[in-house]
């Protein structure tokens, strides 16, 4: 087990240094853009040496290696991301104020995603051939097919005419209330049950828009998995050997086929980050993913670079996290790493 | 014959594939049984069908794909059919599979995988007894050092390890009937002795009835009472062991023996020329015509039946008794 | 373990041509599911309104900014199938135009992103171990290292917005998983005794990548498009629902979505239409590839 751990950390570590080399490529990127991000932040208006005295603060007139280095070095010593030219603030600021907004958005779809996901394909596999099995892979196969903003039109849609759940936007939260940045999790904390109800109301429709789709891919992936290893020879084995049905399903077919659901499971929550944007546009959350497409939208060359970095880390720190659950699942991976 | 002291019962058992080129005819209709504390052999080349029916009869061929028919399969006098029989099967069968290392769930340690077994066979003990019992279970395969074994994975153990704990886990549950389906195919040829030793061993004890499928033909003659030779579905020969080994009627059978070395034979043993003939759109004689030395016209066109000979051996040949002609 | 050599031995036994013998198989199983079939019909389909798009739309002047205010926000109806929208423009027409360009861009996405992916694939898996092979697969890690849709957001604004741009965007985020499917494929491949063979008797690496290597992997790498080409027109379209790629007022099925939220839930069909149009272009193309998926893999097994 020691040697899974130190495998999984140098795989991170391994990540770390795609990211720092990411970063780089990213900013002989930004140089390569047509225009000056500097001049265009600043309006047309803006004299010449202000224009040259930003870029210098900014470090643009300087050698790309210089750039990157003293970036990295502000990363490093102080967790000093640089300045947004499009929210004037340093961008490490704009992260902690928005990152875990959508952070709390992703975790409960999350466990939305395994959970539905998971009993849904296990309810599938059960009755194979069924008619409900029939009619879960057909709205799971159309849930793939269909694009998040789509079903939050649809649910749009929906709530409008029954008016349920509040269809976009987030309550305020007291700024005396914040203490991680995670509106309902905040709540939480200060007590404050009757704003947390609020705020998981207001979630419900970005949480169903951007989970519906992954539960339909999950919930396929889960039931092909379940329904491969029917047919093993240690599912008969233990069938003939005495082991009871419900032990036989819950357990014995369960925890192997769970191994290429939990792979695909880390895939999906982390590009449910990525997707995240459409549906915090759509639904009006004040959310990193949409900080992040308007800092790309806007060429702000130090936010691009935070906001690469920031997803790549969130990346690799699911992707690890998959690692680790899997070697837990799997004796075979926990014994042949530590070999 | 009373069909109640029966330990399985199997009458005109038919399993057919469906796929593109056609219908796989892989068992076309096959009856055998198995008495009380009896031991059967079956032997009979790679793919003739003997692991499809060891699964029939424990009642877990999975159907579909497989297409099954039989006008019985019984185990101890209940029919496999229905809930009923389902719960008779399941009291009454252990099984054996080939391959060790697919036969326990890799994900699960060793102690899980047999209390789970105790606790739906034996319910309601207290958790020291079920570990007595699994150790118990571990002692009687001679395994060593079972604690450690109990709180392994499948795959730190050795192939002949876990066939151990297979056959520690087939046995823990106290049924009539014994299916070992090559179970020493997969390991090595030191080992295969001991293993088939102690089933063995184990059988007789318990007097249990056992299937034995093996390519050991030397284990079978020493281990069982009676043999079943398959050929391509067909069950083409059955009589007592001995007898079968070594005065064989079928061609098949006589080839069989033929193409084993015997330490006293000289040189190396004759083999069959020719494969097992498709299962699709199967020959409609007989269908080891092609391969037989003795073939003629009639073998062509028309499959010969499973008839009693004058010395209690039952033999589906068109030509049985001609032994001398070849 | 038992059909495998059963059916090798009535492939030989039936003598014919086994290439063309093992498409017709393949076809016939292909045809025989429904759903692939349905999946083959809406890919046509939508191939032929990309094709025609600008004969067969009933009023092709919509496409553009044309301005007709007092048919505006008619409902669907016999005139105007899928309604139109507040300048009075045939959604239906714009719906087919932005089909166009949804295949165009999944198109031009692959024909940038497979080729390059299965060079750098081909080359670094029968180089497994060599500096070129290290090369290749930490670059390819290292654009696999953020969320695609992320980098093929940060690609397409980097230069110009538009239709060439978003398809380099998106190919850029995913070429690395076709260098990855092919090394994976070729390392494995490279171990088998034919291959190693060809090697010894001196035959050239290029000849062997291309004439051994490249006809093994072809059909797992079709099926992959097929199924990526319902994934790209998704990404494509999730991007210019946030206004990057097609830009107005050339339709695309993404701005047309987003365009008509602020106007829901009265006037519905300009959201919820191609939204539908959407799911089923993907639906067909996914369908396809699942036929072309069983029917290979199994030809494979």
């Amino acid at each position: 087990m020691r040697k899974t751990v130190v495998a999984i950390l140098k795989k991170l570590l391994h990540t770390v240094i795609l990211l720092l080399v990411l970063s780089f490529v990213v900013f002989s990127f930004i140089r390569l853009i047509p225009g000056d991000p500097v001049k265009i932040s600043m309006g047309p208006m803006t004299p010449e040496e202000t224009i040259a005295q930003k870029r210098s603060e900014l470090y643009f007139d300087r050698a790309l290696p210089i750039q990157w280095a003293h970036w990295l070095k502000g990363v490093i010593t102080e967790g000093d991301f640089g300045e947004s030219l499009f929210t004037h603030r340093n961008v490490a600021e704009d992260i902690k104020q928005y990152l875990p907004k959508s952070l709390e958005l992703v975790f409960y779809c999350a466990i939305l995603i395994l959970i539905v996901g998971v009993a849904v394909g296990t309810i599938s596999a059960i009755f194979k051939n069924s008619w409900l099995d029939n009619l879960i892979r057909f709205i799971s196969y159309l849930g793939v097919c269909t694009p998040a903003y789509a079903i939050g039109v649809l649910l749009l849609v929906f709530s409008y005419t029954l008016g349920i759940f509040p269809i976009g936007g987030m309550p305020t939260i007291p700024d005396n209330y914040v203490r991680t940045g995670m509106m309902g999790l905040d709540c939480l904390l200060v007590g404050d049950f009757a704003l947390y109800g609020q705020v998981l109301k207001c979630m419900v429709l970005p949480c169903l828009s951007l989970s519906l789709g992954s539960i339909a891919y999950m919930a396929r992936i889960h039931r092909g998995a379940m329904v491969e290893n029917i047919n093993a020879d240690y599912i008969a084995f233990a069938q003939v050997a005495g082991v009871s049905r419900g032990k036989l399903v819950m357990k014995h077919l369960m925890k192997p086929s769970f191994i290429p659901t939990l792979t695909i499971y880390g895939l999906q929550v982390a590009s449910l980050i990525g997707n995240a944007f459409i549906i915090e546009v759509i639904f009006r959350y004040p959310g990193f993913s949409q900080y992040s497409l308007n800092v790309i939208q806007n060429k702000d060359p130090y936010g691009i670079v935070a906001v690469t970095f920031v997803f790549g880390i969130i990346f690799a720190v699911v992707n690890a996290l998959v690692d680790i659950g899997v070697a837990f699942l799997d004796p075979r991976i926990r014994i042949n790493t530590s070999e | 014959m009373e069909k109640k002291n029966l330990a399985l019962n199997i009458e005109n058992l038919s399993v057919k594939y469906k796929i593109y080129e056609g219908i796989l005819e892989v068992i076309p209709g096959l009856s055998m049984h198995v008495e009380q504390a009896e031991r059967v052999g079956l032997i009979g080349e790679t793919g003739c069908g003997k692991t499809t029916v060891l699964k029939s009869a424990a009642a877990v061929l999975q159907s579909p794909p497989a297409i099954v028919h039989k006008d019985a399969i019984e185990v101890c006098g209940v029919s496999v059919d229905g809930k009923k029989g389902l719960r008779s099967v399941r009291r009454n069968v252990s099984m054996i599979f080939q391959d060790p290392s697919s036969s326990l769930n890799p994900t699960l340690k060793i102690s899980t995988q047999m209390t789970d077994i105790l606790k739906s066979q034996f319910p309601g003990k207290r958790k020291a007894e079920y570990g007595q019992m699994m150790l118990d279970a571990l002692d009687s395969v001679s395994m060593p050092a079972p604690e450690r074994v109990l709180g392994s994975y499948p795959v730190q153990l050795s192939g002949g390890m876990r066939q151990r704990v297979c056959i520690a886990m087939a046995l823990m549950k106290d049924t009539n009937l014994m299916l070992a389906d090559e179970p020493t195919t997969a390991l090595d040829v030191t080992i295969e002795e001991q293993i088939l030793d102690l089933l063995d061993k184990l059988v007789r004890e318990k007097k249990k009835s056992l299937i034995l499928v093996s390519h050991a033909l030397g284990a079978i003659r020493k281990i069982t009472d009676r043999v079943y030779v398959m050929y391509a579905g067909n069950v083409v020969e059955v009589g007592k062991t001995k007898e079968v080994f070594e005065h064989p009627h079928h061609p098949y059978t006589i080839g069989l023996m033929a193409a084993t070395p015997k330490l006293t034979g000289s040189g190396i043993a004759d083999g069959i020329a020719g494969d097992i003939p498709s299962y699709i759109n199967p020959p409609k004689g007989c269908r080891f015509a092609s391969r037989c030395p003795r073939c003629t016209q009639e073998c062509l066109e028309a499959p010969p039946i499973l008839a009693d000979m004058e010395d209690g051996r039952q033999v589906a040949c068109h030509h049985a008794g001609e032994e001398a002609a070849v | 373990m038992m059909t495998k050599e059963l059916k090798a031995n009535a492939a030989v036994e039936q003598g014919q041509n086994p290439r063309i013998e093992s498409l017709k198989k393949s076809w016939y199983k292909f045809s025989r599911n429904p759903l692939s079939m349905l999946g083959l019909v809406v890919v046509l389909a939508v191939v032929f309104v990309a094709v025609f798009a600008p004969y067969i739309v009933p009023y092709p002047e919509d496409a553009g900014l044309t301005t007709k205010i007092a048919e505006s926000f008619q409902g669907p109806s016999a005139i105007h199938l899928a309604g139109t929208d507040e300048y009075g423009r045939d959604v239906f027409s714009r719906m087919l135009i932005g089909t166009r360009s949804s295949l165009v861009i999944g198109l031009l996405v692959l024909a940038i992103s497979v080729p390059l992916g299965v060079i750098l694939g081909l080359v670094a898996g029968y180089y497994k171990g060599k500096l070129i092979s290290r090369l290749i697969m930490w670059v390819t890690e290292l654009f696999m290292a953020i969320p695609p849709l992320i980098l093929a957001m940060v690609v397409c604004t980097m230069f110009t917005n538009g239709y060439l741009f978003a398809a380099i965007g998106i190919a850029v985020a995913w070429w690395p998983w076709y260098t990855r499917m092919t090394y994976n494929m070729v390392t494995s491949l490279s171990n088998e005794l034919y291959i190693v063979y060809t090697e010894l008797s001196g035959v050239k690496v290029l000849k062997i990548l291309l004439s051994e290597m490249l006809p093994n992997i072809t059909s797992s790498i079709v099926t992959k498009m097929s199924l990526d080409m319902g994934s790209i027109i998704l990404t494509a379209s999730s991007m210019s629902f946030v206004g990057l790629g097609v830009q107005p007022p050339e339709p695309s099925l993404g701005a047309m979505v987003s365009d008509g939220i602020q106007y829901l839930p009265e006037f519905w069909w300009l959201t919820v239409m191609p939204a539908i149009v959407v799911v089923l272009i993907v639906l067909g193309f996914n369908l396809l590839g699942d036929g072309l998926n069983d029917v290979l893999s199994v030809e494979e097994k």
